[in-house]
């Protein structure tokens, strides 16, 4: 895994208010270096979503200045992905044209795209389903088809909302690891909200732990079990005192 | 589609014991032929007047179907333009409400004299009154996106002609459907409605509508009775050939369709 310094995505002093309502979030210094995971974990109202909706650009910061890859968010969208809390796939398309939906969008000739897709079909399991449409798929399956669209774009910046979050936990845990493969190959950063702390050390490089009310950083955790992470993992007690040490600044924020 | 089957055979079953009923209540009661004719007498006036039945009957399922057809493409356009924006559907949503409620019957004879008597007034009329359904179901079907997947196409750099064609559309097709199956049923009644009034352009010849003020006139009840039994029959088959449309454009994807054949 090529994890440089070099930040892809730089976060200085961004604040987000709407309206006259409190801030949701305050005062947001982060940096993610090309090549990290980086989980957001905390209690509902910590404005972890709306963060990852800044990075994205789907929403604007009320104060403050991100930048990914040194543009704004909207102008460096062609290299980020977003994978949504659902599966958000169009149920009157195949896996196959959902699949293919964002190369389209970006209007990449037919043949490409086959060829494309078909090889991402591949590489996530879902060639014995292309023809299916997402009514006939399992949760696991549709969020596979999911994380299949975001990386047929080829990113270099992944950010998931809770994507593995309506999940039964295994299920959770095999695409956990299936994710962790597909990064291995791929290398894209991944900024990750997550309400698991076991998912978060399993998937991370790095945890930020944010409190509520206003939304801001309160712990930074580094995770540095070595990769390739595998169900061995989650036995070994490194595994169990990163989870302890998250879990206890999770609390600590929760009742401050 | 076993299921299909027998709920076909268990209506079919029910009609048939209904005009047993019916047949021997006539006798029975030795009610008049004008008053009541018997099912059998029905089906005699049938036999006889079929031409000029099949006649009427194909000229107002042609009304029918066009006014039907062109609420479908202005109910769409219309819908088209609601959806663009909330500015837009506050300023001219009031007046699809009005076209709701505006009873067809007192617009009818207006239709009449600005457009004179015929096919086209009376096609005009069934489209006035398929129109509202069409343009409250599509736009409501264009509009009730799911954000996240606006969001899914603002993060490809999708434009607002692609999130149209290939998101809202789409999303909105079973909605168009609902619209349609509802202006496909009071289509013929629109149709009909404005025949009471247009009748047609030449003495004799016209559509259901014009038939049933006919045979009324003449006291042919029996035949006035085919011509109620072939105006039912003409809205059926409207309904069923939208349900077959229905399930063949969304067997593959949606709920309302797939699951149309259990019910």
């Amino acid at each position: 895994m090529v994890t440089s310094a070099v930040p892809q995505v730089v976060l200085t002093n961004v604040s987000k208010q709407y309206g006259s309502s409190p801030p949701v979030l305050q005062q947001i210094d982060l940096s993610i270096a090309k090549g990290e995971f980086v989980s957001l974990i905390g209690p509902s109202g910590c404005g972890k979503s709306t963060l990852l909706k800044l990075i994205s650009g789907l929403s604007s910061a009320s104060s403050g200045s991100i930048l990914v890859d040194g543009m704004t968010p909207v102008n460096a969208r062609e290299t980020i992905s977003f994978i949504f809390q659902d599966a958000t796939l169009l149920p009157w398309r195949t896996v196959t044209n959902n699949v293919g939906l964002g190369l389209e969008l970006e209007h990449v000739s037919r043949e490409t795209r086959k060829q494309k897709v078909e090889s991402l079909l591949e590489l996530v399991g879902l060639t014995h389903v292309a023809r299916s449409y997402p009514r006939q798929l399992s949760g696991g399956m549709k969020m596979r088809v999911s994380v299949a669209r975001a990386l047929a774009i080829k990113p270099r910046l992944l950010l998931m909302d809770e994507p593995f979050g309506a999940l039964d936990e295994m299920t959770r845990d095999r695409l956990n690891e299936e994710l962790l493969r597909l990064r291995a190959e791929q290398n894209w950063t991944a900024a990750f909200v997550t309400h698991s702390v076991a998912e978060a050390v399993f998937l991370s490089t790095r945890i930020v732990v944010l409190a509520p009310s206003p939304g801001r950083i309160a712990h930074q955790i580094a995770v540095d079990l070595p990769f390739p992470r595998t169900s061995v993992t989650r036995e070994s007690p490194e595994f169990e005192s990163l989870v302890t040490s998250v879990s206890r600044a999770l609390r600590g924020v929760q009742s401050a | 589609m076993k299921k299909y089957v027998v709920t076909l055979l268990n209506a079919l079953g029910v009609f048939a014991a209904l005009l047993l009923l019916w047949q021997i209540l006539v006798l029975l009661l030795h009610l008049p032929a004008y008053m009541l004719p018997a099912p059998l007498g029905v089906g005699r006036a049938v036999v006889a007047r079929f031409p000029s039945l099949v006649a009427s009957l194909a000229i107002t399922a042609q009304e029918a179907a066009g006014g039907l057809a062109a609420s479908i493409v202005v109910g769409l356009l219309i819908a088209l333009l609601f959806a663009q924006s909330r500015w837009i559907r506050r300023m001219l949503y009031p007046y699809t409400i009005l076209l709701q409620t505006v009873p067809i019957v007192a617009v009818a004879p207006l239709i009449l004299m600005w457009v004179g008597p015929g096919i086209l007034s009376v096609t005009l009329v069934a489209f006035i009154i398929c129109l509202a359904p069409i343009i409250a179901n599509t736009t409501q079907g264009l509009i009730s996106v799911e954000p996240n997947l606006i969001h899914l196409f603002l993060m490809h750099n999708a434009s607002r002609i692609q999130i149209l064609t290939r998101l809202r559309l789409p999303h909105a097709v079973p909605a168009l459907f609902v619209g349609i199956r509802i202006a496909a049923g009071i289509s013929v009644i629109g149709a009909i409605t404005g025949e009471l009034f247009a009748g047609s352009s030449r003495v004799g010849e016209g559509g259901l509508g014009y038939s049933i003020l006919y045979a009324s006139a003449q006291m042919e009840t029996d035949y006035l009775f085919a011509l109620v039994v072939a105006a039912t029959v003409l809205g059926f088959v409207f309904f069923f050939l939208v349900m077959f449309l229905e399930w063949y454009f969304l067997h593959n994807w949606h709920e309302s369709a797939r699951t149309m054949s259990d019910e």
